[in-house]
């Protein structure tokens, strides 16, 4: 059954002017998202991954590629014309302390999106938006300074789901929240997935929480896709040596788990100095002279895609002893 | 700095019970907030008691405070004439009464329209930027290189001697400061995450301006308008005793002081005493109130 | 058995919020060896930021003790003068915080910093002390320290300020090294980094490192032991090993269950979550009791330590099902 793509980002690129620097902050980022999928952007910090959901949502302004939704090109729409696609995508954000405006009550936030796009039945809505997100009646005139975070991140994400969208972009929703919080928040969100058939665009560092609420994946290294496919497969058999490094980097909670780790030399280079080839070239401990020319896609079938030269020959370094 | 605090259970019922006792002394939470800062109390309650004479003015007493009596003049203060009379026999106590509806008049008509004009000029700017930002930034950086009063000289003096005009002016010489502090905040506020998240909801720009990030900041306006308000008393008082806009026999405090300045050698000295108290205590209080104001934000956003 | 090099007995502290009297910590014991890295795991608000304050001396003036002794290599630290303490403090204890760039002085260069911190403990010159540093630097794994040591902290990443840090600790040589969240906004790849250096400084010169962690990871692959709390109180403290294998206390047992691992899938529905940390009142009993699955009317009034055979694994539980 082929399905076709709800989103589809080509060669998507974005640049900071910063004084004399420019900063290259996504480098030609492409994927697909098919409808009610859950599809995770991970990698660490500034590798471009809020960059680039920021960008498919129109917060900034593409420097290059284009983005489609339903094959509709999205890229340059006038803001008047993509304000009506607004209510198919929607985000929730990452700090639920500023996220949510001071000067608004619960009930205000949500009666917004309604009122903007025309939607009726106002209060019946907002109402099951709210239980949908175990919160009650009574929160709804309550101001964020009024509310737990925990209960703020919920509203957030009641606010998101408000106009039924086709995406939700979730930008680290669970990074600001106590342990206990964040399992009640994942599944939560796994629940309204399920239940609203949404997809996600799951934006994380916490490669635990993307490996249980997603199914395909896509690791991000200096703005550039490092390695994609299914989650099964690329956290069972990561072939890119950034993946491998990042996956044994993860403390696993089980002295009996022996692992090898893959340490790479230095830390992340500044974004301001782009060498053309892999971005790994000055840290990878199995680095070769091709690696500085553009690293070629290597396609490991069932959509496993690797930009690594070394993709098909070393086998998996890391391999666990155990686990599933 | 770090005193290590060892406390036996004993000590600690009686500090326990001292703790509730002064939490318990004020109910309200604003209360016990406000009562914190004496200061803007007592700033607020010198303005309610302007506040009051203002408003029952003509009650306060029998006399008219342009009507010559040439009986009476320069009479000291007395029963009869709570603080003397002038030169020309009026009653100087209902001047300043009349005075005080006039001059608080002005103060918050000046702070109000410069207050509005200017942020929502600052605020439209700050949001948009581009070309018009840097134009509006230029014509307030020359206006900042005036001082307010000179500025609300010349424009007196180019517009005319009428109170509307005492008020345009002034409130042109105070939009600038709205402008530049309402402008401030909303390049800080514009950067907020709800800021995003107003837009990704499908706020059209002049929404998420006016309806999402004005009123956020507005704050350090709030309180400037408290400060410009005491300024403007100032202003208007000082433009009246130079002869510019409101001139005699207008009962304006300046106009006052400037009658009763000739009398300081004299020694009549309640013709030009009591006004002058009168502007020296509203500007005093307006700056009470709008330093505590600011005392207060800092102090909520810690 | 040795001598427990930290000795936190019964420790209990206070503070007067919201009108009326709040236990942070209660009753809290365990004990610390030489050469040994010990675990104190717990999710935010459990105490254990406040055990290392005390241990340091370091609390807010709100907060009283009221019980309780700590032991530092035979003297009693609530004994000392604060003066005595100052002494104590960065020489023979030393503290590793979370923000690493907030703990540097923004207007002098992080070579410099160090340089003071030799003088302060050794007999160098300006120059001598600054050799010193660039070797401490060297020896912490920043590369090209000489000109990292020309650097302001706020050109630092966040791992390599966090490198300054510990080069700065070296040089007071410290018996005790507390580590509270120290890895905290760091990525992960720099976070093993920067355990595995924690782990050499610990090697190499005999100290023994109280690390303060939420991270179950952390604590199974740093630590030797390690003590769980909950709500201020010490549920559980048993040799790293031994925890994970056979944990003995409900609240261990639900913590364990409810991480997410990366290398193992767990269900989402299934996860008991934990309950958020409710505000405590003085009783005397455990505080888990309103969610714990052996509870017994006991345990609301009193707690019991029980022990195994060896003294290594303590268990706090009224209910001697807990230790089979």
């Amino acid at each position: 059954m082929s399905m076709e793509a709800l989103l589809r980002v080509e060669n998507l690129h974005k640049y900071y002017r910063e004084g004399p620097y420019v900063i290259h902050a996504v480098n030609g980022i492409s994927f697909e998202l098919f409808p009610g999928e859950a599809f995770g952007l991970v990698g660490e910090s500034g590798c471009g991954k809020s960059t680039t959901a920021r960008c498919i949502l129109r917060l900034e302004r593409i420097t290059a590629g284009k983005i489609f939704f339903k094959n509709q090109e999205i890229t340059a729409l006038p803001p008047a014309k993509l304000r009506a696609w607004r209510r198919w995508m929607q985000m929730v954000f990452q700090d639920p302390n500023e996220s949510l405006n001071p000067r608004f009550t619960v009930r205000a936030m949500l009666h917004e999106p309604l009122y903007l796009h025309g939607l009726y039945r106002r209060e019946a809505q907002i109402l099951e938006a709210l239980l949908r997100v175990n919160l009650e009646k009574e929160h709804l005139n309550r101001y964020p300074h009024q509310l737990s975070g925990g209960q703020k991140q919920r509203v957030g994400i009641a606010r998101a789901i408000m106009t039924n969208p086709e995406f939700v972009v979730l930008d680290e929703p669970t990074s600001s929240l106590d342990m206990s919080l964040r399992i009640h928040v994942l599944s939560l969100l796994h629940r309204l997935q399920r239940e609203m058939n949404m997809a996600y665009i799951f934006i994380s560092h916490d490669l635990s929480t993307v490996r249980h609420l997603c199914s395909r994946v896509l690791v991000m290294y200096l703005g550039r896709v490092v390695e994609m496919g299914r989650t099964e497969d690329v956290f069972n058999d990561p072939r890119h040596v950034y993946t491998q490094a990042l996956l044994s980097a993860i403390p696993i909670p089980d002295p009996t788990v022996r692992r090898q780790r893959i340490l790479l030399k230095g830390e992340t280079p500044n974004a301001r100095l782009l060498k053309p080839g892999c971005g790994l070239q000055d840290r990878c401990p199995f680095v070769r002279d091709d690696c500085r020319s553009p690293v070629p896609f290597i396609d490991l079938g069932n959509g496993h895609q690797v930009a690594c030269v070394l993709a098909n020959e070393t086998p998996t370094i890391s391999k666990k002893t155990g686990g599933t | 700095m770090f005193k290590l605090n060892i406390a036996r259970p004993e000590e600690l019922q009686d500090y326990s019970r001292r703790q509730s006792a002064v939490n318990s002394r004020f109910r309200s939470r604003g209360l016990r907030q406000a009562l914190r800062y004496p200061l803007f109390v007592l700033g607020v309650l010198i303005i309610a008691v302007y506040l009051l004479v203002a408003i029952l003015g003509p009650q306060l007493t029998p006399y008219n405070p342009t009507e010559t009596n040439p009986q009476s003049v320069f009479k000291p203060p007395s029963a009869e004439f709570r603080f003397g009379t002038d030169n020309f026999g009026r009653d100087v106590f209902t001047r300043v009464v009349y005075a005080t509806r006039l001059d608080l008049m002005i103060a918050l008509l000046v702070a109000t329209s410069s207050f509005l004009i200017g942020s929502l000029i600052g605020g439209l700017v700050g949001f948009y930027g581009g070309w018009v930002d840097s134009v509006v930034m230029r014509i307030v950086d020359v206006m900042f290189a005036f001082p307010a009063f000179i500025l609300a000289m010349a424009i007196t003096s180019a517009l005319g001697d009428t109170v509307q005009n005492v008020i345009v002016a002034i409130a042109a010489a105070y939009t600038p400061y709205f402008i530049r502090l309402t402008r401030g905040e909303m390049l800080k506020v514009r950067t907020q995450q709800y800021a995003d998240a107003a837009i990704s909801v499908g706020n059209p720009g002049w929404r998420v301006m006016l309806v999402h990030l004005l009123p956020n900041a507005l704050t350090p306006s709030l309180v400037q308008m408290t400060l410009v308000a005491g300024w403007a008393i100032l202003d208007a008082a000082g433009l009246a005793f130079l002869g510019l806009g409101i001139t005699p026999p207008t009962a304006e405090w300046g106009v006052l002081v400037s009658e009763g300045a000739q009398r300081i050698i004299t020694g009549e000295y309640w013709v030009w005493l009591f006004p002058g108290i009168a502007i020296v205590l509203a500007a005093f209080a307006f700056n009470l109130v709008g330093d505590g104001l600011r005392d207060i934000n800092t102090r909520e956003e810690q | 058995m040795a001598e427990p090099f930290l000795r936190v007995d019964h420790l209990s502290l206070v503070v007067f919020q919201e009108n009326s009297l709040r236990q942070i910590l209660d009753r809290v014991s365990f004990n610390l060896f030489p050469n040994q890295v010990m675990g104190l795991v717990g999710e935010s608000g459990s105490g254990k930021t406040m055990t290392s304050l005390a241990v340091m001396r370091l609390l807010p003036r709100t907060i009283k003790v009221t019980g309780g002794h700590i032991w530092f290599d035979g003297q009693d630290l609530f004994a000392l003068s604060e003066h005595e303490m100052r002494r104590v403090r960065g020489s023979r204890i030393a503290m590793v915080f979370q923000n690493p760039r907030a703990a540097l002085n923004p207007l002098v260069r992080a070579g410099d910093q160090v340089a003071r911190a030799v003088r302060l403990h050794q007999d160098l010159d300006q120059s001598g002390a600054y050799g010193a540093a660039i070797d401490l630097m060297q020896r912490v794994g920043i590369a090209d320290a000489v000109n990292r040591a020309r650097a302001y902290p706020h050109q630092l990443s966040g791992g390599m300020a966090q490198r300054v840090l510990i080069a700065m600790m070296l040089a007071c040589q410290p018996r005790l090294l507390i580590a509270d969240e120290p890895t905290t906004g760091l990525d992960v790849t720099i976070q093993a980094q920067i355990f595995e250096l924690i782990k050499d400084v610990q090697r190499e010169t005999g100290a023994a490192v109280l690390l303060i962690t939420h991270d179950l990871g952390v604590v199974s692959e740093v630590c030797d032991r390690v003590a769980v709390m909950y709500a201020g109180q010490i549920m559980e403290v048993a040799p790293v090993q031994e925890l994970f294998a056979h944990p003995c206390h409900p609240y261990t047992q639900r913590l364990l269950s409810s991480v997410l691992r990366v290398d193992r899938l767990s269900s989402l529905d299934n996860l008991e979550a934990l309950a958020p940390v409710s505000a405590a009142s003085s009783a005397d009993g455990c505080l888990f009791a309103s969610q714990c699955p052996l509870v017994t009317p006991e345990c609301l009034q009193s707690r019991q330590d029980l022990f195994d055979e060896q003294d290594t694994h303590i268990v706090y539980c009224c209910n001697p099902e807990a230790i089979r």
